[in-house]
């Protein structure tokens, strides 16, 4: 990924969507190692992450045309499809309902700063910035977000009620995000 | 926050939980409602959105997935590639020694071939298909009319088929049949094939073989049927 560009990763996503398999070959060079090591972390099973990897990118293909509108970042999009299609797999296995639905639906957020590309200095405000959140409370932001964790499992880890979960959790998303846009 | 047209604190919460996936079916629901309508919602979820993906590169190693996939994914979504990633196996016609050759004319003696009643015709071609770890070698002598494998080494995984392969030139790959458990098999060629240059290869497929008549798991051996 390191020489491969937000535009480069655009350019290949509209080339994708006319039907152009070598950028598709083009873009699955260039991401499948990310998209993999994030299905196998939600995942921890190879086959099954492997599984979850080739319907990442049947999805791609197949809604690569719908990228152009929903106004995120090429790489978080490709992250959300890979992470929310990994949890979805994790929650069938452990036989629990709740489909996360697709970051292709996910609507525009419109052009602007918000659009971020994922370049170094953003990386290290996030990571920064969950530094700064009480250790609980960032672990459980990983363990929902990388490993999909609901609020029963978070009470249970955390020996809290599920009603109080909830705003815990919350307070510490607030204080992130003040962290994040300071 | 401070910022007077940035969301409440609520939506803040829902749109990070909705970008989490923590919301109940319905909660879930209304928020779909409620990004058509409301942009400073629909800002609020592409923020987190960008931002926990941001946390996932950073974070997450990255895994090189398995050489394996990519065919995969290609012949899942084009079918009509299967040439080309038989051709990705970077198959090269191989040099059958004096040994082999001894190993063909024992095949077809086993198999009745030489002066047998009903295939007359000695074999003419041959092919090796071998695993690139060599998990799996085939070895195959041809005629017009018929093939004879012989598995001299590896074998179908458990609960899987292993299915042999035909493809001429640019046309699909056709089923010969699956390979049995026993070391040899004959396979009758379907008329009018033009085997020289052919390949042979064998799939990993579900028992019963491939549903829907295209190789459908990963080749594990191929090879170019070359004259002898």
């Amino acid at each position: 990924m390191s020489t491969t560009g937000r535009q480069d990763i655009e350019a290949m996503i509209a080339r994708v969507s006319l039907g152009d398999r070598k950028a598709f070959a083009a873009l699955y060079s260039a991401t499948s190692a990310k998209l993999f090591g994030v299905a196998l972390r939600v995942l921890n099973d190879r086959a099954e992450a492997e599984e979850c990897t080739q319907e990442v990118f049947i999805r791609i293909w197949d809604a690569a045309g719908r990228y152009q509108s929903n106004g995120l970042s090429p790489m978080t999009w490709l992250i959300t499809i890979a992470r929310n299609r990994a949890i979805d797999r994790l929650r069938t296995r452990k036989t629990r309902p709740g489909d996360l639905g697709e970051a292709a639906e996910v609507p525009s957020a419109g052009p602007g700063p918000e659009a971020l590309a994922i370049a170094a200095s953003d990386r290290e405000r996030i990571v920064a910035c969950m530094g700064t959140l009480p250790q609980d409370r960032a672990e459980a932001i990983r363990r929902v977000y990388l490993e999909g964790e609901t609020y029963q499992e978070l009470a249970d880890r955390f020996s809290m009620p599920l009603n109080t979960i909830r705003t815990w959790l919350r307070r510490g998303l607030q204080k992130l995000r003040e962290c994040l846009t300071e | 926050m401070t910022d007077s047209t940035g969301p409440d604190d609520d939506g803040i919460g829902l749109a990070a939980e909705y970008v989490l996936g923590l919301l109940s079916t319905e909660e879930r629901a209304a928020c779909d409602t409620r990004l058509e309508t409301d942009p400073v919602f629909r800002a609020e979820v592409a923020f987190w959105a960008e931002q926990l993906a941001t946390l996932a590169v950073a974070e997450v190693q990255p895994v090189a997935p398995p050489a394996r996939l990519q065919a995969r994914i290609e012949r899942a979504l084009f079918p009509d590639m299967a040439r080309a990633w038989w051709r990705r196996l970077g198959i090269v016609p191989s040099f059958v020694g004096a040994a082999a050759a001894a190993g063909l004319v024992w095949l077809s003696l086993s198999l009745g071939w030489i002066g047998g009643p009903q295939v007359p015709a000695v074999p003419t071609y041959q092919a090796e298909l071998a695993a690139e770890d060599g998990s799996l070698v085939v070895r195959a002598s041809v005629t017009p009319e018929a093939v004879a494998v012989n598995v001299t080494a590896g074998g179908a995984r458990t609960g899987r088929a292993l299915e042999l392969w035909l493809i001429a030139g640019e046309a699909a790959p056709v089923s010969l049949g699956l390979l049995p458990e026993a070391e040899t098999a004959l396979f009758s060629l379907p008329e009018g094939l033009d085997i020289a240059g052919a390949l042979l290869a064998v799939s990993d497929e579900p028992p019963g073989g491939s549903p829907t008549g295209a190789p459908t798991g990963d080749v594990l051996a191929a090879g170019p049927i070359t004259a002898l």
